[in-house]
């Protein structure tokens, strides 16, 4: 992605998140006249990183799941 | 001295009072065993008993699509059938946790209830026969339903609890053998047989026996076999539902782990599944360790939706298709919902043990590069494993400024519209129909292609440190 200004630091956040695909299915209770189940299926959060980039350099910067601070 | 009479004589020989006394043993042992319930036949004869029983794929096969069967190849009697509540009067802790799980639910829970209705009524294959092609996905989901003769349009066979109950106490219980590769329920259950040595007074004069004739798993090597898991974790769509050719793989999980490190270090399904604290036992594995074996059967997977406590308890409740069978009389609301939020909790450690993610970012003139690599780190299949047009992982990848503002975003989740940002890397598998369109309803009778946004990460290729290597030849 492209950077409006690679002199300060930049934080990336990635989230890995599970789902149970089943809120179309929900349609077919409605459809089949069993009433309408107004619910939203959540999502679960798996994993979750946050990296500070720190000042932008050509160095690769890595984090994983459980490490504890940011670079 | 007066001198015995011969009477006297007779009953004073040491012989004589032993073969009086292994007389009136035998005689009292004889009296005991009238008192026993007789061995009363069981069998069931379609054309006596079931005359509209359905069966549009042959006699032989009397519960085909599913690849259940019965020692003789006929059908249960519904009355051999006991329900969980009777097992739960000795076994109440197990009959709890069972009851929170989604074996106990699988016949009843309103997702898949009505799937298998639209399958079978308004799908396109399920015009002809759709009931008795619907036995597909009853062998696993409802098993005693389908070898009781249940399943069929012009049903006569009482519906009791325990006919309702779907993967209950007795399917795995009363299991002789299992064929995991054939799936669709590949099981041979002797229902009937078990029967007679449920009664209360074989229970109090043979325990033991009772736990050899309710396949114990010291008793019962099935028991803690990955192939008893395996019979109905791995789905085929067969040609008889809607002609298709070659038949369609729709669930592999068993497959998945025979070609596991998993497997080949011995670690079963059960040894996961079902132990007190499963996240525990995979974090152990992946640190190397040997953890000890514990068994619940809470039977912990990836459903964490019918398991939400924080549901209001009315859509919970009819979510999972009613009340858990014995409340009210083995226990009451408020202890069955602290196991159903134990259950929960550990669905979502389970969940969160499986994955591990790795983000690696790198400036590049006047861009920003980020690579994530996502691993199976626990899970002793692929992840996600299961009916994969009903669960999916997705990447969500958020960008700030220093000031804390987002400047990039991609998949985001609409809690309002439940779904994510369409542009996100997802883990799915798409079932298309005839005209290529996605299929998000599970109507598999008519699923025509199958497509992966992205293939299921497999597990990771090295045996856990620490365990011993599974016998050779294992699994089959």
């Amino acid at each position: 992605m492209p950077l409006p200004d690679t002199r300060h630091s930049h934080t990336v956040e990635v989230r890995l998140w599970y789902r149970m695909a089943v809120q179309d299915i929900l349609d077919n209770i409605e459809r089949q006249g069993l009433g309408k189940v107004d619910a939203i299926v959540p999502p679960v959060l798996l994993q979750e990183v946050k990296m500070n980039t720190g000042a932008m350099t050509n160095r690769p910067l890595a984090i994983k799941t459980g490490d504890s601070s940011p670079f | 001295m007066k001198k015995p009479c011969l009477p006297e004589r007779f009953f004073a020989m040491p012989l004589t009072r032993f073969l009086l006394v292994f007389a009136a043993t035998l005689l009292l042992a004889l009296a005991l065993a009238r008192l026993l319930p007789q061995q009363t036949d069981l069998s069931v004869d379609v054309e006596r008993d079931l005359p509209l029983y359905s069966q549009p794929f042959g006699k032989a096969r009397p519960f085909y699509p599913a690849e259940l069967t019965t020692p003789d190849g006929k059908l249960i009697n519904w009355r051999a059938v006991p329900g969980a509540r009777s097992c739960g009067e000795c076994h109440l802790q197990e009959t709890l946790e069972w009851a929170t799980s989604i074996h106990a639910i699988s016949d009843l829970d309103l997702v898949y209830d009505s799937t298998v209705r639209e399958n079978n009524s308004a799908s396109q294959a399920g015009k002809a026969h759709g009931l008795e092609k619907g036995r597909w996905c009853e062998g696993c989901h409802n098993p005693l339903g389908v070898l009781a003769g249940a399943v069929t349009p012009a049903n006569s066979v009482q519906e009791t609890e325990a006919m309702e109950e779907g993967t209950s106490c007795i399917v795995c219980h009363a299991v002789n053998r299992a064929e995991p590769l054939a799936g669709n329920g590949a099981l041979e259950m002797d229902i009937n047989g078990v029967f007679r040595y449920g009664h209360p007074a074989l229970l109090a004069a043979a325990p033991s026996r009772h736990a050899k004739d309710m396949r114990a798993r010291r008793e019962q090597p099935l028991m803690g076999d990955s192939a008893l898991c395996g019979a109905c974790h791995t789905e085929i769509r067969p040609t008889a539902v809607n002609g298709a050719t070659p038949p369609m793989n729709l669930q592999d999980t068993y497959d998945e782990w025979r070609h596991s490190p998993y497997a080949k270090a011995g670690v079963q399904c059960q040894d996961c599944h079902m132990s007190r604290e499963p996240a525990a036992f995979v974090a152990a594995l992946k640190r190397g360790e040997t953890p000890k074996k514990t068994v619940s059967h809470r039977f912990v997977g990836n459903n964490y939706l019918l398991t939400e406590t924080a549901l209001p308890s009315s859509l919970l409740f009819a979510l999972r298709g009613g009340s858990p069978p014995g409340l009210n009389r083995l226990y009451d609301r408020k202890t069955f919902m602290a196991e159903l939020e134990k259950t929960h909790q550990s669905i979502l450690a389970l969940l969160k043990e499986a994955a591990e993610v790795e983000v690696t970012a790198k400036a590049l003139h006047q861009e920003l590069r980020v690579q994530v690599a996502v691993t199976n780190a626990g899970a002793g299949h692929a992840l996600p494993t299961g009916p994969l047009d009903q669960r999916y992982l997705w990447l969500e990848v958020e960008v700030k400024d220093r000031f804390g503002a987002t400047i990039f975003h991609q998949g985001a989740f609409d809690a309002v519209k439940g779904e994510e940002d369409p542009s996100a890397v997802r883990w799915m598998k798409e079932v298309r129909d005839i005209h290529g369109a996605p299929e998000r309803r599970h109507i598999l009778f008519d699923a025509h292609t199958l497509h992966y946004t992205r293939k299921p990460i497999a597990p990771p290729p090295n045996r856990p440190r620490g365990l011993p290597r599974a016998p050779a030849g294992y699994p089959p």
